[in-house]
């Protein structure tokens, strides 16, 4: 019965908050192994549902809490530039990421719930948002108003518009 | 080809990574078997009894093949689960008693596992197997005299000699930790030995020391609670237990509905125990002070709290202790861990016990931080008032708390302490406890938000504590300032920073700055130029003040020109206090820029520490933040030489290797010219692992240096004014300290013997002395 120590017992080793989800970039340059292989040994996380008014400062302060964080790349709009609800956090070690996805995953910043997932690595470029008008995919499409994101989603916003009583 | 298609998309398919197929019965039944053992105890319809005979029954028919699986599975939750340690040990007692040499390999490994654990210095889980053994007494697996006898052995730990007290502490604590399980049944089988045993316990605790405890307590009034060494209070508890007949009433024993089966079983006699001996290498757990906030009287609506000398109170609390220990990281277990079950101030008490625990939380603080919040949605109608009293009471206290512990409690209170009524804050001195502490709250509050919401939030009469508007000072920004030496040059360098100079064009512009230190400029090389530093990082930082990526992005572009600027220790110091100047009002930036000097090597560790200690920082010196910056300087020095370090073991294991498939290969032409390239880079690499350890002692050194220099000033000062050495401001000084030799104690036992020598001299004033005194004290 040697390695007693090393016995590890599958049902106490749950740890949910730290696994991958579903989602994956379709923009990754490789195979969906290749993908799954990086977001298993990333320190990378990515930062949803914040305010576009969420400052770097702020992010910094929340994150740390689990670790020296290396670096914090501001999720911009790809047209004004400007902060755009999102953003991606590294750490210098997977174990201080995994402390965040465990303890900051589904709490508060300045008063939103944020998301956190792994991510496979910043690269440039990925700092944008995808969706049509230079945010997020999901400001373009969602329906309610959401004052720390902009209002209305955009879609919502352009038929507003277009429904507007000429003013003279 | 199609067949290569097929084997890609199956990966996609479920995202699972590919089993390798092979007769899976064996392993599933395995699987089952784990997670029915693992499972036994949790919520469920039926009752825990039926359960627990339902799978003894399942796992005796089931021995034959997987016995040796059971037992390791078994042996692994009594190590890992010691929160179920009654389910698991009438388990075992219903399986000894269908089976008794399966009792007797269980017992067998059992010993074995924990004769592996103090071989390894797993001491906490060490104790659980302990606890273990004891209570198989109670489900007759084991025999009561032979778990006397292994207590006897374990109590004449304390008669070795020449053996650190934490040694001999531990092996008491092991067997009075197991008494509230099997006090009774001990006692009444073998009362005389008990009774020695028990004598020789008050002896060994009477004559050992305590230096230790005062480093060691979160309050430093004894009242309302005192702070007790943890042996103390175990045996006060105990004691009290013996005058209550051995009578226990929390713990949960299943083992109870089993008696008329268990007690036709047969037992089995421990084999005799022998202690392993110490070892150098032996590193023991260090002691504990329990730390206690609530007693009966804080819950007079509510279930009567236990005493704290009752050893329900002990039972209780280490429970509580376990469940988190096994599900810290599982949130989703959080509601049906037990914890959420259980009443509020016990429940607090010890959450609060572990983040208060010095030198550090057994687990991640902010762990604790999300399980009060998801307590408090889990117990909605009683933990957040209890919550909110107990914050009230944490900050009537902050006068008496060690520093260190209130700054994690400002860390948890930040969004409890504008309810309540701070006025008294107001009457006092800004640099006593509760001031300090609502500044504290109030900036990191800031830090989590912004500056113009906090303004708008606390009353006016309350601004003197607001934090700064955290801009940036750029002192030649002004016209007003243009007869400032360097003035022009400031200009000069802005205008080239914004064209997109190269590092070669600052430095040229960079030349015409006069040296105020020396007459003559020094053209060929850099010496210390302090006005070319102030010039260069105040226009450079104003420049990049917009956000952390912007100065990091300056810091990176310009980094020859830091390098160069720097390369001096003064170098270093004023570049440092430069970026104080132009910061003062953002302490955050303050750190993320030290931090970020250090790591591309700007500045070395010693010149933050030498900094930390100056004249210029001396109005911030208790501030959390400066505290926040040495500390994370400390951890980045320790990093890198473990970092360093393994890397030096790794290449020594690759040439180990080299050298194994050389002996095997017979070829002779594999020459020492192979070793060559590899044993080189250890070479290297062990001149680096050497230069990062001094570094690392120079750090300390230089930490501990400045602190005496600061203390003994300020003692020198009392006693010849005639005023009381213990001011806030000594307070919270003599506590970091404690806090250094504490956080890093297994560093620091290696310089001991400079730092006996050197600098905690006899000569030293006594005040100072004794912090070192403690510590060494820790672990002898």
């Amino acid at each position: 019965m040697s390695g007693l120590l090393h016995t590890s017992l599958s049902g106490l080793n749950s740890d949910s908050y730290c696994e991958i989800s579903r989602y994956r970039d379709q923009h990754f340059r490789g195979s969906k192994k290749l993908q799954e292989k990086f977001l298993k040994i990333s320190s990378t996380l990515y930062v949803g549902n914040l305010s576009f008014y969420t400052t770097e400062e702020q992010i910094q302060e929340l994150f740390s809490k689990c670790g020296d964080v290396k670096r914090i790349v501001m999720g911009l709009d790809k047209i004004k530039k400007t902060p755009c609800g999102f953003c991606f956090v590294e750490y210098y070690t997977r174990a201080d990421a995994e402390h965040a996805m465990r303890f900051i995953n589904g709490t508060r910043l300045d008063d939103r719930i944020v998301r956190t997932d792994w991510d496979a690595g910043f690269k440039e470029g990925r700092q944008y948002g995808r969706g049509k008008t230079g945010g997020q995919v999901r400001d373009e499409y969602r329906t309610d108003y959401d004052v720390g994101r902009g209002g209305f989603g955009k879609i919502i916003q352009m038929q507003k518009a277009n429904h507007q009583p000429a003013v003279y | 080809m199609s067949r290569r298609r097929h084997s890609d998309d199956s990966d996609d398919s479920d995202g699972q990574p590919h089993k390798r197929r092979r007769t899976s019965e064996p392993s599933e039944i395995e699987e089952r078997l784990e997670s029915l053992i693992c499972r036994v105890g949790e919520k469920s319809n039926s009752s825990l009894e039926s359960n627990l005979e339902g799978l003894a029954g399942v796992l005796e028919a089931d021995l034959p093949n997987y016995k040796s699986k059971i037992l390791r599975i078994l042996c692994t939750v009594a190590r890992l689960l010691p929160e179920k340690l009654t389910v698991y040990t009438t388990l075992v007692g219903l399986l000894n008693a269908r089976n008794y040499n399966f009792g007797g390999e269980f017992v067998e490994a059992m010993i074995r596992q924990l004769k592996e654990c103090l071989k390894v210095n797993m001491y906490n889980e060490a104790v659980h197997l302990v606890r273990f053994l004891s209570d198989l007494v109670n489900c007759h697996v084991i025999a009561a005299p032979s778990m006397v006898a292994m207590f006897e052995n374990f109590v004449s730990v304390t008669q070795e000699e020449d053996v650190p007290q934490v040694r001999c502490d531990w092996y008491m604590f092991a067997f009075l930790s197991s008494l509230p399980w099997v006090g009774k049944e001990l006692y009444e089988k073998k009362d005389a030995e008990m009774d020695r045993l028990l004598s020789q316990t008050e002896s060994y605790l009477k004559r050992r020391q305590k230096i230790h405890v005062p480093m060691l307590q979160v309050w430093t009034a004894d009242k309302p609670h005192p702070q007790e060494e943890y042996l103390d209070c175990l045996w006060s508890q105990i004691q009290k237990l013996k005058k209550d007949r051995w009578q226990e009433r929390h713990i949960l024993r299943p083992y109870l509905a089993f008696d008329s089966i268990l007690c036709e079983a047969l037992q089995h006699n421990l084999p005799p125990f022998t202690p392993p001996p110490h070892t150098e290498d032996s590193v023991y757990p260090m002691p504990r002070v329990i730390f206690r906030m609530f007693d009966y009287t804080d819950d007079p609506e509510g279930p009567v709290m236990p005493g704290s000398h009752s050893v329900e109170r002990f039972v209780i609390e280490e429970n509580l202790h376990c469940i988190i220990k096994s599900h810290w990281k599982e949130r989703k277990t959080w509601p049906t861990s037990g914890c959420a079950l259980i009443l509020c101030l016990p429940l607090l008490q010890v959450i609060f016990a572990e983040l208060f625990q010095l030198p550090s939380p057994p687990h991640i603080e902010v762990m604790y931080t999300t399980l009060l919040i998801e307590l408090c949605k889990l117990q909605p109608g009683s933990l957040p008032q209890v919550l909110a009293q107990a914050t009230e009471m944490l900050y009537m206290r902050l006068d008496t708390m060690n520093t260190t512990c209130v700054d994690r409690n400002s860390f948890t209170k930040n969004y409890c302490i504008l309810s309540f009524d701070r006025s008294d804050c107001l009457t006092q001195d800004l640099e006593k406890p509760k001031p300090k502490f609502v500044r504290e709250v109030l900036e990191k509050c800031m830090r989590l938000s912004y500056h113009q919401r906090i303004i708008d939030i606390v009353p006016a009469s309350f601004s003197v504590l607001s934090p700064a508007n955290p801009v940036c000072i750029y002192k030649y920004g002004d016209e007003s300032n243009r007869s400032l030496p360097g003035y022009t040059v400031a200009l000069c360098l802005t205008i080239a920073i914004k064209n997109k100079a190269s590092n070669d064009e600052i430095f040229s512009i960079l030349k015409d700055v006069p040296n105020p230190n020396q007459d003559d400029d020094d053209d060929e090389g850099f010496t210390f130029n302090p006005l070319k530093i102030e010039v260069f990082v105040q226009t450079l930082l104003h420049l990049a003040a917009k956000s952390f990526s912007h100065s990091f992005s300056a810091l990176a572009k310009f980094h020859e020109v830091f390098k160069t600027l720097a390369e001096s220790d003064e170098g270093k110091l004023h570049v440092l206090r430069v970026v104080y100047e132009v910061w003062k009002n953002h302490p955050q930036m303050i750190a993320v820029l030290v931090d970020k000097m250090i790591r591309t090597q700007i500045v070395d560790c010693a010149a933050v520490a030498n900094w930390i200690f100056s004249s210029e920082l001396a109005h911030d010196f208790t501030r959390f933040y400066i505290w926040e910056i040495l500390h994370s300087t400390i951890r980045k020095m320790n990093k890198h030489v473990l970092k360093i370090h393994k890397e030096l073991e790794e290449t020594k294991a690759r040439l180990a290797r080299q050298h194994k498939r050389r002996d095997s290969d017979d070829d002779d032409r594999s020459s020492d010219r192979e070793d060559g390239p590899l044993e080189e880079q250890i070479e290297r690499l062990q001149e680096k692992v050497e230069s990062a350890q001094s570094e690392q002692k120079n750090l300390f050194l230089v930490i501990f240096q400045r602190f005496i220099m600061l203390l003994t000033e300020h003692l020198v000062r009392c006693e010849t004014g005639g005023i009381d050495v213990f001011t806030p401001w000594y307070k919270s000084c003599i506590e970091r300290l404690q806090q250094i030799f504490l956080q890093h104690h297994q560093i620091i036992q290696q310089y001991m013997v400079t730092l006996e020598n050197l600098l905690f001299t006899a000569e030293l004033d006594h005040h100072i002395l004794a912090v070192f005194q403690q510590f060494c004290a820790l672990q002898a």
